[in-house]
């Protein structure tokens, strides 16, 4: 794994770029033993499939609203990809804190999901077509000026050749990134903004979707309140034989939170 | 110990006969389709089929559910997605999708029932609580699927 620019380096560039946010990406993780077979994480927002399917991670909850398939377009629109091949998945708050806060807020609520983060990951997008195009362009030995990509496939307009973003993505993910993206007008969006299938619906006329209640870990605990049926009752004692007596519970906790 | 039918297999559980059949599925059987709502057979969350008819399974000792079929949301779509299923996809009924698969498992049982059902049936069978609002779609969808002519959709 080579890293071509070092996290400080970059940080402190994307911070001169003048945002109040540091634009933060991740740094391309390619195994040597990556052979194109294998997905490429471009950067932490963009993971490129061979067969040019894309996910994108989504740092938001999605609780109906819609956000999980808004910010995809947002990132879909830059990227210019087709959406025919975009899916999301949620980006792990494990890996979130492993990686020094990536994704910037994770928090979803006020309505703020899309209008605080659309700008980021916006850049995400415009940065990894960027970096597929130069590395269309490195592999034709050509100027990355003459190249322009459109749906996923790059072309190189004096030659008609093309590439598709599956063939380069882990190439692209070996560039620097750019320290400064141009965003496209909102006027020429043509997957942003628009009414599109939400993307979590699948999953969940299925029963898939993990919510809180459905997590399990290993040797994890179900814990049971009984609640005083008295305003201000203190517990003064704990009956717990019956409970005791079935295999699968164990010992009632007395001092819990009140 | 207990055997279950659950979506076409034989199950054998260690469990308490009064368990309540929702968490045998969740709990023993992985099947964590089928959600925990109220607790009470309000809501609706844990709908599932038993026999073919809808069951919220919060409230049912799972000894009651022994010898009978039961199938739950990870059942429907067993044979490709169910048609509900994707009418539930194309009129994007969900939002947050927490009571959805209690909802999609009573529209079936009303659909088996009253293959082309009034708005009255729908808001008589139709008794899962979504704290979304996605109400209107599901009446939508259910509207959608009946097999009679348009005209008798309405009520």
């Amino acid at each position: 794994m080579t890293l071509t620019v070092s996290r400080r380096e970059f940080l402190k560039a994307s911070a001169a770029l003048g945002g109040a946010f540091a634009l933060e990406f991740s740094f391309p993780v390619v195994s040597a033993a990556s052979n194109g077979k294998t997905a490429t994480e471009v950067n932490a927002w963009i993971v490129i499939h061979p067969d040019d399917r894309v996910v994108v991670r989504i740092a938001r909850s999605e609780m109906g609203q819609g956000t999980f398939t808004a910010l995809a377009q947002l990132v879909a629109e830059e990227l210019d990809c087709d959406w025919a091949n975009v899916s999301a998945e949620f980006a792990s708050p494990n890996e979130h804190i492993k990686r020094n806060r990536i994704w910037g807020s994770m928090s979803t609520g006020g309505s703020m999901g899309v209008r605080s983060s659309q700008d980021y990951v916006r850049k995400a997008g415009a940065s990894a077509r960027e970096m597929l195009v130069a590395a269309a362009a490195a592999e034709w030995k050509v100027p990355a000026a003459e190249c322009s990509a459109e749906r996923g496939i790059i072309t190189h307009r004096p030659s008609k050749r093309t590439l598709r973003y599956g063939q380069v993505a882990a190439d692209a993910a070996r560039l620097t990134p750019p320290m400064d993206v141009k965003l496209r007008d909102p006027k020429d969006w043509k997957i942003a903004g628009k009414p599109l299938h939400r993307l979590d619906i699948p999953d969940k006329v299925l029963g898939k979707p993990v919510f809180g209640v459905d997590v399990a870990l290993p040797g994890m605990l179900h814990a049971s309140i009984a609640q005083c049926p008295v305003f201000g009752g203190k517990v003064n004692s704990v009956d717990a034989r019956a409970a005791r007596s079935t295999a699968w519970t164990h010992a009632p906790r007395r001092k819990c939170a009140v | 110990m207990l055997k279950l039918n659950v979506n076409g297999q034989t199950h054998t559980v260690d469990v308490e006969s009064d368990m309540p059949l929702l968490w045998v599925l969740r709990d023993h059987l992985n099947l964590t389709g089928a959600k925990y709502g109220c607790g009470i057979s309000e809501c609706g969350a844990c709908t599932v089929h038993i026999d073919g008819k809808a069951v919220t399974s919060c409230t049912l000792p799972v000894s009651a559910a022994v010898g009978k079929k039961i199938v739950t949301i990870e059942g429907m779509s067993q044979g490709g997605l169910h048609r509900i299923q994707q009418a539930w996809i194309e009129h994007e009924v969900p939002q947050c999708g927490y009571c959805q698969t209690g909802m999609i498992m009573s529209a079936a049982a009303l659909l088996a029932k009253h293959p082309n059902p009034t708005d009255a049936q729908i808001d008589a069978t139709m008794t899962n609580l979504c704290r979304c609002g996605t109400y209107p779609r599901v009446r939508k969808a259910i509207h959608a699927l009946a097999t009679a002519a348009p005209a008798a959709k309405k009520s």
